[in-house]
């Protein structure tokens, strides 16, 4: 299943929102909008809310198998040119 | 610009030479040929030339020969394979070159040529030259179309940075990107960015980090530095790797002023690393904004159609006002003057419970319409024995069965008395 995309969600969650305000829908009509909006309104959380931070660096061993490791900035200003020591 | 033309010296050492061979009569060919080389090493070495390249060859062995010349005459040169190696430009017919090497005699053919060491293209950066080749070549095989270039996803879940894990860029990077979407996840693919090999190393990270399935971007690039600092960003191998990627790559290489190969080809060109981080990921901010703005239009939209429905509902009661019990009508509309009320003041708030309450009243509403006879509390009586539907009380006696039937299900009761 193709992922819920935020911008289309939240495009469709806009649209929703404009026939419910501008067009005169009956009120079973309007309840089932309003349920559509809250329900796009919830995806459009989740996608937001999806991922964890998370910041790692790949690391290659001596046979060259990679691993991963959290990744630990260093702390005082280094300059570009120090960038051929790693 | 050009060395002077010596005279060739005869120094003290030489004419002993000389001299001890003008007893033997003669030269063999080598030898006069190894004396014209020692004279020409001597002489001609660490030499400057300007000339124009001519009749470049450059068989398998690596090495590149080419004859420089100018209106009056031409002079044959090579360049061997480790000094051609890291020539950046490509050498051409008709380009102005001005030559730094060493005159020798290639003594099987008895032909003087200049042995190349350096090589410069005349009245432009050697660099600036190669740049401009390697656009040239790259634009003409279309690896900076548009319609190549892959869009950025606006919601990245996963994203891989190849860069420097020491430099300025991914301190950059990062801080942007926790700044404005910190929940995401960042694979940093570590390289060298300048020097020997950063190209190829660039150029596998980018390789390597499409072989992972779950990188959504990546982002490559380092901070700002020299022209050959940033040169690796120039070089064929990483232009062909962003070219390749099925993952979308946006280039982040020193500053604006910066235009490096690998920005033209990239899916998307950060003017630098920072900016890379604002291109990567939108502001959650801005759009949790946008997001509760919309669940309150949605809210308030949805409670002024609760006032219409309340308008007509009060309609159809006074419509119905003579048959409709008012009890009942009366809770109604206070339910859901309360229940708007409460959408008001608690808008964000148990959106759930307050449709499911809507939902009840919406019922309530429908049985109001005078074609659901049944459901708003009338029931049809039959006859039990031949359910024929009974309209008045004559023919019924005591003990007689009937049957009610309600909206759902039905009774069977037996006449106790009978009033008429």
């Amino acid at each position: 299943m193709k992922k819920p995309d935020f911008e289309t969600s939240l495009k469709e969650l806009e649209e929703v929102v404009e026939q419910l305000e501008t067009s005169d829908l009956a009120l079973d009509e309007t309840l089932a909008k309003y349920e559509k909006g809250i329900k796009i309104y919830k995806q459009c959380h989740q996608i937001l809310e999806k991922a964890e931070k998370k910041i790692n660096i790949l690391l290659k061993n001596s046979t060259g198998d990679l691993r991963t490791e959290k990744f630990k900035p260093k702390k005082s200003g280094d300059m570009e040119s120090s960038s051929n020591e790693e | 610009m050009f060395d002077s033309f010596p005279d060739i010296k005869t120094d003290q050492e030489e004419q002993e030479v000389f001299s001890k061979e003008k007893v033997e009569k003669f030269f063999t060919v080598s030898q006069i040929t190894r004396k014209i080389r020692s004279s020409l090493e001597y002489n001609f070495s660490n030499v400057s030339i300007l000339g124009e390249i001519s009749n470049v060859r450059k068989p398998g062995s690596g090495h590149v020969y080419l004859t420089l010349k100018d209106k009056s005459s031409q002079l044959q040169a090579v360049v061997f394979r480790n000094i051609a190696n890291k020539i950046k430009f490509e050498l051409k017919d008709g380009m102005e070159v001005i030559s730094f090497g060493s005159v020798t005699v290639y003594e099987p053919r008895g032909q003087y040529q200049l042995i190349i060491n350096k090589i410069e293209p005349k009245g432009i950066g050697a660099l600036q030259l190669a740049f401009q080749q390697l656009k040239e070549k790259l634009e003409k095989e279309g690896l900076f179309d548009q319609t190549h270039k892959k869009p950025i996803p606006f919601i990245p879940q996963k994203i891989g940075v190849v860069t420097s894990p020491t430099g300025a860029a991914i301190k950059d990077i990062l801080n942007i990107i926790d700044r404005r979407f910190a929940n995401v996840e960042i694979l940093i693919y570590p390289v060298k960015v300048q020097g020997e090999g950063a190209a190829q190393e660039i150029a596998e990270a980018i390789k390597a980090l499409n072989a992972l399935t779950d990188i959504d971007v990546i982002i490559a690039g380092r901070g700002g530095g020299s022209l050959e600092d940033l040169w690796a960003f120039n070089e064929e191998v990483v232009a062909r790797s962003i070219y390749n990627s099925k993952i979308p790559v946006i280039s982040a290489v020193g500053h604006e002023i910066d235009l490096t190969i690998a920005d033209l080809v990239a899916d998307k060109r950060a003017l630098t690393p920072s900016e890379a981080g604002e291109l990567v990921v939108p502001r959650k901010d801005l759009l949790l904004d946008m997001l509760e703005k919309l669940n309150t239009r949605l809210l308030q939209s949805l409670t002024g159609k609760l006032r219409l429905s309340k308008e007509r509902l009060v309609k159809v009661a006074n419509s119905y006002a003579m048959r409709q019990p008012f009890d009942r009508l009366h809770r109604w509309q206070q339910r859901l003057d309360e229940f708007a009320q409460r959408l008001n003041i608690n808008i964000t708030h148990a959106l759930n419970t307050e449709r499911e309450k809507l939902s009840g009243i919406a019922g309530k509403l429908e049985s109001l319409s005078p074609l659901n006879v049944l459901k708003r509390g009338y029931t049809i009586t039959t006859r039990l024995e031949d359910n024929k539907s009974l309209r008045e009380v004559k023919g019924l006696t005591k003990g007689f069965k009937i049957k009610t039937n309600f909206s759902k299900g039905s009774v069977i009761s037996t006449i106790l008395s009978i009033e008429a």
